[in-house]
C-alpha cells in the first residue's frame, strides 16, 4: 500500500493548531492504516515554508501522495469531511 | 412619451425609413432615424435606443462596421442591435453580423404584421436581458463592495474569483490570488477560524464560511473571510479581563451572587454556593429569594428582597442588622451584607450585585461583648466605690450610680460639666490639679480630697486614678472612696494613742521595746532614766547592750526560744551606761505582726535594786537570829538540863521552873514566826 504524505500547515503553537494535529494524527490511525508521514510545518516558525508552498491561511493540509495531489484548508474536526476533501473514502469500522 | 420604447433605424432609404417609422410609431414606440454612422452614434448617444434597426448596407458604409464599433464601444456593448438585411445579402453577412454581436436579424422583405412581432419579441429578449444585466450589476456590486473577503473556489481549492476586500486581506493582488490554490474547504455551512498566512507578519485570523455556488455550470465553493482579528483581540481581552474577574471572584473571602434586572441569578462565586448550599448550576436563573433566603434574626420573619430595594433605590444599600441566612439544608447564617446595582454606561440597571459574608461567629462575639459590657457595667454600677471615667482634661464620659449617690448629683448632671468644674471649692480644684498634674506625669496617682455634695455636707473622699489606654484613646479611671468615717475613726484613734503615749511617758515603770533581732524601736523616759541614758540614745541599741554580760545567756535563749513572749515575770540584770549594774523585774509579751507571728517584745521594767539589797539583809538578820535561836535553844536545853537536876535536888523551885518554860514557849513562838516569814 502507498505511503501517504501529508503536510500540515499551522500558525504557532495554539490550542487550535494543538486541535488540528490531534484530529489529523486520529484520522490517520483510523484511516490511512497508520501508513502515513506527517509533516507539521509552523508558518510562523517557518514563515519561508510557507511562503514557498504558497500557503495562504492556516490549518492547511497537502496530500502530496497518493496523487493526486490535494489542499485542503480549516477545521479538521469533521473526519468525514476531511476524508472526502483528500479524496479518501472512510473506512468503515 | 418619455416612458416609449425607442428604436433607431438607420438605413439610407427614406422610402423604407417612413414606412417603419409609420408603423412603429402606430404601435406605440419612439422611433428616431439615422442615415449614416455619425448620426447614428450622436443619436445613441442623446437618445438612448432600446433597439437599433441596422441595415448592412449603407450608401457609402457597411452595417458591419458600425455593428462592431457599438458592441467595441464599452459605453454602448450593451446596445440591443438588430441587423437588417436585403435580397442581395449572403448568408455569410449574416454569420459575419451575429459573430461581430448583432443581438437579432431580420430578412428583408418583411411583411407588417411579422416585423411588430418580431421587433416585439426582440424588446422582450432585451427587457430580459437588461434585467439580468441589472442584476448581474447590482450582485457584482455587492461583491466587489463587500467589506469579507470573498473567493470561488473550486473542487481542486484553486481560486476562480476573488473580490477587492481578498486583496486586502491577503495582501495579494486579484491577478495573483487568481493564480492561487486556496485549498478544498472542509467544513461547509458553518463557521470556522482560520489564520490568514501573511507576509507582513501582521497575524490576521478570519472567520471562514463557505457555500456550494454553480459558477459556470461547475461544482464550485463560495467562500466568505472576515478578519475579526480586532474582534478576537477584544474577545481574547475580555476573556482575559472575565478569568481575572472569575478568579477574583472566587477567591475573595466574601460571597458574591449577581442577577439581572429582573432579579434572577446569573452568576455565583464558590463562597455563596457554600453559604447558600446552591450550587451555581441550580441556582442560575432562579429568582434571588428563593435561592437566598434571609430572615430578620430576632422576629424570623422574611427580610424584604435586597434586590427590589437596590432596583427601586438605584443605590447602594446595606441590609439591616440581625440578618440570618437560612442555606438549602436549612444551615443558618448570621451575614452582613450590601448590595449594589450595576449600570450599564447609559446609568440603566442591568442587575444588581449582592456581597455578603457569614458574620455568625462576629455576631456570637459580638453579643458576648455585648453580655461582657453589661456584667462590667453592673459591676461598675454596683461597686461600693464611686467611679469616674474622665479624659486628660477632665471632661467626664462617665460615672456610676454609687459616685451619683455620694455626691448627690444625678448622671446627667454629672456628664455635662468637667470634672474640675464641679468641685465646689477653690482649694479642691488646687488639689485635682495638682493630682492631675501627677497623673498625666506618672500614669497614676492617690490622694485625698474633700467633696462637697450637693446638699452642702463635706465628704472626705480617697481618690485612686489611674491612666489606662482605651482604643486609642487615653482615659483617666478615677476610683472614689468615701473616708469620711474611716477618718474620724483615725482621728480617734490618735487621740487615744496620745493618751496612750502619754501614759507610757510617765508611768514610773520602764517600757522597753524590742524588734525580733534585738535591737531596741522604744524606750520610755524612765526606761532610760533607769539606765542613764537619753532616750533618743537608745534607739538602735542591742539589748545585749543594755543587759549585764551574765545575762547574754539567759537573754539569748530566750530570744530564740522566744519563751520572751510569754508573759513571764523574770529579773535581769542590767548595766547603765556609767557601768552600774541595776536588777529589773521584767514583764515581757510579744507583739505580734499582722499574720500573728512573732516580731518583738514588749518589757515592762522595774529596778529591784533596792528590794533586792532589803531582802539580802533580811536574809542575813535571819540567819543571825536563827544562830541566836540555836544558841538560845542549846542555852535553854542546857537550862533545862540543870533545871531537871535542880528540880531533883530542889522542888521548891518549881515555880521558877514554870517561869523558864514560859520563856522557852515564847522563844520557840518567835523563832516560827521567823520561820514562816
Amino acid at each position: 500500500m502507498e505511503k501517504y504524505i501529508l503536510k500540515l500547515y499551522v500558525s504557532g503553537k495554539t490550542t487550535q493548531s494543538e486541535e488540528a494535529i490531534n484530529n489529523l494524527k486520529d484520522i490517520c490511525k483510523h484511516n490511512l492504516h497508520n501508513i502515513y508521514d506527517l509533516h507539521v510545518v509552523d508558518v510562523i516558525e517557518t514563515p519561508e515554508i510557507a511562503k514557498k508552498d504558497k500557503i495562504l491561511a492556516t490549518p492547511t493540509l497537502i496530500k502530496s501522495l497518493p496523487s493526486p495531489i490535494r489542499r485542503i484548508i480549516g477545521d479538521l474536526s469533521d473526519k468525514e469531511a476531511v476524508l472526502l476533501g483528500l479524496n479518501l473514502v472512510p473506512v468503515v469500522d | 412619451m418619455k416612458n416609449k420604447e425607442c428604436i433607431l433605424i438607420v438605413d439610407d432609404e427614406v422610402h423604407n425609413l417612413e414606412i417603419m417609422t409609420r408603423i412603429f410609431e402606430g404601435e406605440g414606440f419612439r422611433v428616431v432615424t439615422s442615415m449614416n454612422e455619425k448620426e447614428t452614434f450622436e443619436i445613441i448617444n442623446q437618445d438612448k435606443p432600446d433597439i437599433i434597426l441596422l441595415d448592412i448596407v449603407l450608401n457609402n458604409e457597411n452595417g458591419l462596421d458600425i455593428l462592431k464599433k457599438i458592441k467595441q464601444d464599452q459605453e454602448f456593448r450593451y446596445v440591443y442591435v438588430v441587423m437588417i438585411s436585403g435580397k442581395i445579402n449572403s448568408p455569410l453577412d449574416k454569420a459575419k453580423g451575429l459573430e461581430l454581436g448583432a443581438d437579432g436579424y431580420l430578412s428583408r422583405p418583411f411583411e407588417k404584421r411579422e416585423l411588430i412581432a418580431r421587433i416585439e419579441a426582440f424588446m422582450r429578449h432585451k427587457r430580459t436581458l437588461d434585467d439580468l444585466r441589472k442584476s448581474e450589476q447590482r450582485f457584482k456590486k455587492i461583491i466587489e463592495r463587500n467589506p469579507d473577503a470573498i473567493l470561488i473556489v473550486d473542487n481542486e481549492g484553486s481560486i476562480k474569483f476573488a473580490n477587492p476586500a481578498a486583496e486586502q486581506l491577503f495582501k495579494i493582488t486579484v491577478n495573483e490570488l487568481l493564480s492561487r490554490v486556496f485549498g478544498y474547504p472542509v467544513i461547509k455551512g458553518k463557521h470556522t477560524e482560520i489564520n490568514i498566512v501573511r507576509h507582513d507578519e501582521n497575524t490576521v485570523v478570519g472567520e471562514m464560511r463557505t457555500i456550494d455556488i454553480d459558477w459556470d455550470d461547475r461544482e464550485t465553493y463560495l467562500t466568505s473571510i472576515r478578519d475579526i482579528t480586532e474582534r478576537k483581540k477584544i474577545e481574547n481581552a475580555i476573556r482575559e479581563s472575565e478569568e481575572k474577574m472569575r478568579i477574583t471572584l472566587n477567591s475573595i473571602g466574601d460571597a458574591v451572587i449577581a442577577t439581572n434586572d429582573k432579579g434572577l441569578i446569573i452568576s455565583m462565586n464558590p463562597v455563596a454556593e457554600r453559604l447558600t448550599e446552591w450550587s451555581f448550576e441550580e441556582a442560575c436563573g432562579k429568582p434571588l429569594p428563593e435561592v437566598f433566603h434571609i430572615i430578620n434574626s430576632q422576629t424570623r420573619n422574611t427580610v424584604e428582597n435586597p434586590v427590589d430595594i437596590v432596583i427601586e433605590s438605584g443605590k447602594i444599600v446595606g441590609l439591616a442588622n440581625h440578618t440570618l441566612l437560612i442555606s438549602k439544608k436549612g444551615q443558618e447564617y448570621q451575614i452582613a451584607d450590601s448590595g449594589a446595582p450595576i449600570m450599564d454606561d447609559k446609568g440603566d440597571i442591568k442587575g444588581v450585585v449582592l456581597v455578603f459574608r457569614d458574620v455568625t461567629s462576629e455576631y456570637a462575639l459580638r453579643q458576648q461583648i455585648v453580655a461582657s459590657e453589661k456584667r462590667f457595667r453592673s459591676l461598675f454600677e454596683q461597686s461600693g466605690d464611686g467611679i469616674a471615667v474622665h479624659d486628660l482634661e477632665g471632661e467626664l464620659i462617665d460615672v456610676n450610680l454609687k459616685l451619683c449617690e455620694l455626691i448627690g448629683y444625678n448622671k446627667e448632671e454629672f456628664l455635662k460639666s468637667n470634672l474640675i468644674e464641679t468641685s465646689p471649692n477653690k482649694e479642691i480644684i488646687k488639689i485635682n490639679e495638682k493630682a492631675f498634674a501627677k497623673l498625666k506625669e506618672e500614669g497614676e496617682v492617690l490622694f485625698e480630697t474633700e467633696f462637697q455634695t450637693k446638699t452642702g455636707e463635706l465628704l472626705i473622699g480617697e481618690i485612686s486614678a489611674k491612666v489606662v489606654e482605651i482604643g486609642d484613646k487615653k482615659l483617666v479611671h478615677a476610683i472614689m472612696r468615701d473616708i469620711t468615717d474611716r477618718k474620724k475613726a483615725s482621728e480617734l484613734l490618735l487621740k487615744s494613742e496620745e493618751e496612750y503615749r502619754q501614759l507610757v511617758e510617765t508611768l514610773n515603770e520602764g517600757i522597753l521595746k524590742i524588734d525580733m533581732a534585738g535591737n531596741i524601736s522604744f524606750v520610755n523616759p524612765k526606761m532610760a532614766e533607769m539606765l542613764g541614758y537619753y532616750v533618743e540614745e537608745t534607739i538602735g541599741l542591742s539589748i545585749l547592750d543594755i543587759v549585764h554580760e551574765d545575762e547574754h545567756k539567759k537573754v539569748t535563749s530566750l530570744f530564740q526560744s522566744q519563751t520572751i513572749a510569754e508573759h513571764k515575770q523574770t529579773e535581769l540584770k542590767f548595766k547603765k551606761k556609767n557601768g552600774q549594774i541595776i536588777t529589773m523585774l521584767i514583764n515581757s509579751s510579744s507583739i505580734p505582726d499582722q499574720q500573728n507571728k512573732f516580731s518583738g517584745a514588749l518589757l515592762g521594767a522595774a529596778d529591784i535594786t533596792e528590794i533586792k539589797k532589803v531582802q539580802k539583809e533580811l536574809q542575813l538578820y535571819k540567819e543571825q537570829l536563827e544562830d541566836l535561836v540555836q544558841e538560845r535553844t542549846s542555852k535553854l536545853e542546857e537550862k533545862n538540863t540543870q533545871l531537871e537536876q535542880f528540880n531533883k535536888i530542889f522542888v521548891g523551885r518549881e515555880f521558877r521552873i514554870k517561869e523558864l518554860r514560859d520563856e522557852v514557849k515564847s522563844l520557840k513562838d518567835e523563832l516560827k514566826a521567823y520561820k514562816r516569814n
